[in-house]
């Protein structure tokens, strides 16, 4: 059985993102390096060696994952299994129904309601998934920028007042900016301005109430996840966080307020090297933007706190227990980066959703890097390696590059009308699958170490049961006829006429609504209609509150 | 041979459609026409369009599970209407032991992640004309 190739003629030297490397750096490459202008201290402008002084001694990086299936029962399950492992705080991710904006009970999401991801339709769903952990004490972020984005805080706003919880009490935050989700795999069918109006809403809202709650935030982990290495991620994500600080400035709202806190979700690729470059480029980046083109004044407007996520797409189906290597290599990286939470994602990843097994093994390989390896003593600690140095300048040069093109031809907005964006990204993703065909792209079990599929490991399968999906469209049939049916057409009604004024926040009708247990497929719906859109975005059902 | 035409699909609501979009790419540069009909398709969709395009095959990318739940679907309307001439074949993130049960129920083949377009375009192809010559139509 052949297994490996050994003495391969056709290795190419360059990085994720196709950066040529030369086979030493020396001090002949960093002429113009000046240790205070480029990276000064950790904690100090331009956080090129990470947010805090002390980083990792003071405080390891936020361990935690992304979770939830089936019912919002089994959801919460699930995040009650993960407190108990040690996982901080709790990250909601939407199946897609909810992520495109529908209940579960729509036709086109009878078959799918928490197939991946947790199933929000109603404040009843929210209800249960966080029953049990208190608001005031939890660090709960809504990952969706899907559909639901802007509607699961009114949601989240609207448990908190019922429960006498004050606004300035919550914790976490929203991943609110939508520019990237447009060219992600959880686009919504939602039209682009009402989405925009919606998450600006939120953000002002938070904003002028001076919540903790941080909604300034971008996931360019979606984007990226179509195919995008270091580069271009940066570029599209940065321009991206541009086009939605520039609603929000334009909406009069001040920088260095609804900037007060910078998270922003990267993903993790596999190129050891340009991953650690592309943290710590990001932080440089992004407190120049923050400096030079919102004049900000504000240190912690100009901090970007980066949530690192395991690639999904690194992960390979076959011989899955592999998975575990390639994930503790990735999560090294975004340590040796300085990153400030890191989610690994599980072995079975390519396969299903994580079992209980799978998710025991990534906190363990979170551990063991933390309290084993002795990387988290000392800051930063590949500062002053010539090719580490080398490098962040490179990246850091070609994301300018890039980010200025995107710039230029009129920003991420336009470019989801253009198209260049999209066709870019399909480009990459398709040389990808020309570079492993031809062998330039190496991959484990796929182009090299192929084990016959007789031998291949057997791993278990998580599958969510169609129960358990029934399960979840029938509690939202019943809370549609349980609640006061009056009250939630009065303050759609509302909803709709203020919608219609284009002028008027719409967030504080959004929560009365959702404390009487409106849906988000009514909220969505009623704000369709306000717009003169058809109620529902696949035109399949009619409001059930039609005069 | 005639050339083959190819209704490539997402079904259901997940966008993830990169996989899709790539597999497109392989097949037009064997040869084949192929008609992408994109995000957001419901198997009922899907039939009509493969009707319209009097298609060869129709090419289902599944990345969220949402084979074991809607494909099956498809393949009735499929069944229904008589229209055993349609090779079909799902790709995408299909583990054990779906890609049997999707067998029994008229799926003619199953691509995994990691297959390179090699494969892909033979097993299309060989599934084509067996299909064609049953149906006792002339190369």
């Amino acid at each position: 059985m052949k297994t490996t190739i050994q003495g391969d003629t056709n290795r190419k030297f360059e990085s994720g993102s196709g950066i040529p490397l030369k086979e030493m750096y020396t001090k002949e490459d960093l002429k113009d390096f000046d240790y205070d202008r480029d990276l000064g201290e950790a904690g100090e402008y331009p956080y090129t060696r990470g947010l805090y002084k002390g980083m990792y001694r003071n405080k390891i990086w936020t361990r935690r994952f992304l979770s939830g299936f089936g019912s919002a029962k089994d959801s919460m399950e699930r995040l009650k299994y993960l407190a108990s492992i040690g996982s901080e705080g709790v990250e909601v991710v939407n199946d897609y129904p909810t992520q495109v904006g529908i209940d579960a009970d729509h036709p086109m999401a009878v078959d799918e309601a928490g197939l991946v991801g947790i199933p929000v339709s109603s404040l009843d769903d929210v209800e249960t998934i966080l029953e049990g952990f208190p608001l005031d004490k939890t660090t709960i972020t809504f990952e969706s920028s899907g559909a639901s984005g802007p509607v699961l805080p009114c949601m989240y706003f609207a448990m908190a007042q019922k429960h006498g919880v004050p606004f300035s009490a919550l914790n976490g935050g929203a991943a609110l900016n939508l520019y990237c989700q447009y060219y992600s795999g959880f686009v919504t069918p939602q039209p682009l301005d009402l989405w925009s109006k919606l998450a600006v809403d939120v953000v002002e809202f938070c904003s002028k109430n001076k919540l903790r709650f941080a909604t300034f935030h971008t996931s360019a982990h979606n984007v990226s996840e179509e195919g995008t290495p270091a580069v271009m991620e940066i570029a599209l994500g940065f321009a991206s966080t541009i086009a939605f600080a520039d609603k929000l400035v334009e909406r009069g709202l001040n920088f260095d307020e609804f900037a007060n806190r910078v998270p922003f979700t990267f993903t993790i690729w596999m190129d050891f090297f340009e991953e650690i470059a592309k943290f710590r480029a990001s932080r440089r980046i992004w407190a120049r933007i923050a400096r030079e083109r919102y004049g900000s004044k504000n240190p912690r407007a100009q901090k970007l706190y980066i949530a690192a996520r395991v690639s999904g797409l690194t992960a390979i189906a076959q011989q899955p227990l592999n998975n575990v290597a390639r994930i503790a290599y990735q999560l090294m990286s975004a340590a040796l980066g300085g990153c400030n939470a890191i989610d690994p994602v599980m072995y079975d990843e390519p396969l299903c959703l994580p079992t209980e097994e799978s998710t025991w093994l990534a906190m363990c390989t979170q551990n063991i890097l933390a309290y084993e390896t002795g990387i988290p003593n000392v800051v930063d600690p590949l500062a002053g390696s010539y090719y580490v140095e080398w490098l962040t300048n490179e990246v850091e040069k070609r994301s300018w590059e890039l980010l200025q093109k995107i710039l230029d031809k009129g920003g991420l907005e336009e470019g989801v009308k253009d198209g260049w964006i999209r066709a870019m990204i399909d480009e990459v993703a398709i040389k990808r699958q020309k570079d492993i065909e031809s062998g330039a792209i190496k991959l484990i079990g796929i182009n090299d170490m192929v084990l016959p599929p007789e031998k291949e490991f057997k791993v278990p399968i998580h599958q969510v049961s169609k129960a358990s999906t029934a399960e979840q469209v029938q509690r939202v049939r019943d809370i549609k006829k349980k609640r006061n049916n009056n009250a939630v057409k009065e303050l759609l009604k509302k909803l709709i006429a203020e919608d219609k004024l284009d002028n008027i926040n719409l967030v504080p009708t959004m929560i009365e609504a959702c404390k009487e247990y409106a849906t988000l497929g009514e909220i969505w719906g009623s704000l369709r209609v306000g717009r003169g859109l058809h109620y529902d975005p696949f035109e399949m059902i009619e409001s059930p509150f039609k005069d | 041979m005639k050339q083959i035409k190819v209704v490539v699909s997402k079904i259901g609501l997940d966008g993830h459609d990169v996989g899709a979009k790539v597999v497109s790419a392989m097949l037009r540069d064997a040869g084949m026409e192929v008609v992408y009909l994109g995000r957001f398709q419901s198997p009922a969709t899907i039939f009509k369009a493969a009707v319209e395009e009097d298609a060869d095959v129709i090419g289902i990318s599944c990345q969220s599970s949402n084979h074991t739940r809607l494909v099956p679907k498809l393949i009735d309307m499929l069944k229904k209407e008589g229209m055993d001439n349609v090779v079909i074949v799902v790709g995408g993130t299909i583990p054990d032991p779906f890609p049997a049960e999707l067998k029994a129920l008229g799926v003619d083949a199953i691509i995994g992640p990691g297959t390179m377009s090699g494969p892909i375009v033979e097993t299309i192809t060989s599934l084509v004309e067996q299909k064609r010559q049953a149906a006792g139509i002339k190369e």
